[in-house]
């Protein structure tokens, strides 16, 4: 009988405390964590040895160059995203030129060509989405 | 057969009839006991919509409150814990729905909301209530770095006050760490700045980059003429100094946090270890 007691009191401490730990759990995302560090799902999924490579080079670049620069670029994703990207969908030629012809875009003289992205307060270019009116004027 | 058919609707339409407020209520209910909360908040919602003279409203707000609440839905759930509020007249059950409130502003980090809310609250509460207050408080006051008020009251809920006492000097130290101190670090030195704080990756980074791009001027302006150098490496230098000192900033405020937040957590440990129920 003394350890049947016993038993319930201590399942019942044992509940208790799981709840208040429950409770206070709610708490901890409270305050900022400060992690900065981010990731990037471009260079992720890789199918090929080229999109192994190019998602090396994008890795290296972010890792050692672009966190030690400010936000320069005026698009969403950023040019070296838009690359990977590029590479991945359409392969090394065609996302290769597309990625030069992306840089010689990434200048901000242009915005009304553009959709404006309200949260990144950049202007939308992914090479995911075919836009619904062409980048460059057709008109010659 | 079509008339047949035809009759069997007709009849049908006049003897059935569709599921009564109160059974809606009753199965929103049953639907809360389950936890099913997602079910539940549709159920009620239906009842308050066909509810035209607000019979079930007082005890259907804060449900939909607390089931938002375990949906992790924390902005929605203030809205209907403020609907709650304005529903009843029972100050012991505002003070409920106010506290409640509260906790999702602080989940939000919304610290000035949470805070006109603590404002709201009566200033004699009974004892269940008025630990729920503190601890709310003890938080509200650490995330709005009011240190002093918030070692005060995390002194009241834990049972260690010694721990308590150590965690907040330690937060002390870490208000040392200057954020304007690592940028004019990396003016002075690239890198330097980083490394105050403690990120020597980013440090050492910062300095190889700007350091190379330096010496790549200077050879440059050395083999050919200042002028080409200063048009062909000074806006990449200038690019990554002035990215360096700024990300240092960053780096410091980021550093800051990081600290405050595993302080704050060893903090609920000590408050947790109490074990008094919330």
């Amino acid at each position: 009988m003394k350890y049947i007691v016993i038993k319930f009191l201590f399942l019942g401490l044992l509940l208790l405390k799981n709840d208040a730990q429950a409770q206070v759990s709610l708490y901890r995302n409270v305050l900022p964590s400060g992690d900065i560090k981010k990731e990037y799902v471009e260079a992720k999924n890789n199918k090929n040895e080229v999109q192994v490579v190019f998602s090396g080079l994008f890795l290296f670049y972010k890792t050692f160059f672009s966190s030690q620069d400010l936000t320069v670029c005026t698009f969403s994703p950023s040019c070296s995203e838009y690359g990977i990207l590029a590479v991945k969908k359409y392969g090394m030629i065609k996302g290769g030129v597309m990625t030069m012809d992306r840089l010689t875009r990434c200048n901000g003289l242009s915005p009304h060509n553009y959709e404006f992205d309200k949260t990144t307060m950049l202007l939308k270019d992914d090479p995911r989405i075919t836009p619904a009116v062409s980048v460059v004027s057709n008109i010659k | 057969m079509k008339r047949v058919l035809f009759l069997i609707l007709i009849t049908n339409s006049l003897t059935s009839f569709g599921q009564s407020l109160e059974q809606t209520f009753d199965f929103a209910n049953q639907l809360y006991k389950q936890k099913s909360y997602q079910n539940a908040v549709e159920a009620y919602k239906r009842v308050v919509y066909f509810d035209s003279t607000s019979l079930y409203s007082k005890q259907i707000y804060p449900k939909i409150a607390d089931c938002l609440f375990n949906l992790q839905k924390y902005q929605e759930s203030a809205d209907y814990y403020d609907l709650a509020y304005f529903s009843t007249e029972d100050s012991l059950l505002k003070d409920t729905h106010i506290l409640k409130k509260i906790s999702c502003f602080l989940i939000l980090q919304q610290y000035d909301y949470a805070e006109i809310e603590l404002l709201n609250l009566d200033s004699d509460l009974p004892d269940s209530l008025e630990y729920d207050k503190n601890f709310c408080e003890a938080i509200l006051r650490f995330a709005k770095e009011e240190y002093d008020l918030s070692e005060q009251i995390f002194k009241k809920l834990a049972s260690d006050t010694l721990a308590v006492n150590a965690l907040f000097d330690k937060n002390t130290k870490v208000s040392k760490i200057s954020p304007k101190k690592a940028k004019i670090m990396s003016m002075i030195m690239p890198g330097l700045g980083q490394l105050y704080v403690g990120d020597v990756k980013n440090g050492l980074n910062s300095f190889i980059l700007s350091a190379g791009l330096f010496a790549l001027g200077v050879r440059s302006a050395i083999i050919n003429n200042p002028l080409d150098a200063a048009i062909s490496v000074l806006p990449w230098f200038q690019r990554y100094y002035q990215g360096g000192f700024k990300k240092a900033e960053l780096i410091a405020i980021a550093k800051i946090q990081e600290k405050r937040y595993k302080i704050y957590n060893q903090l609920l440990d000590e408050v947790e270890k109490g074990g008094v129920l919330r």
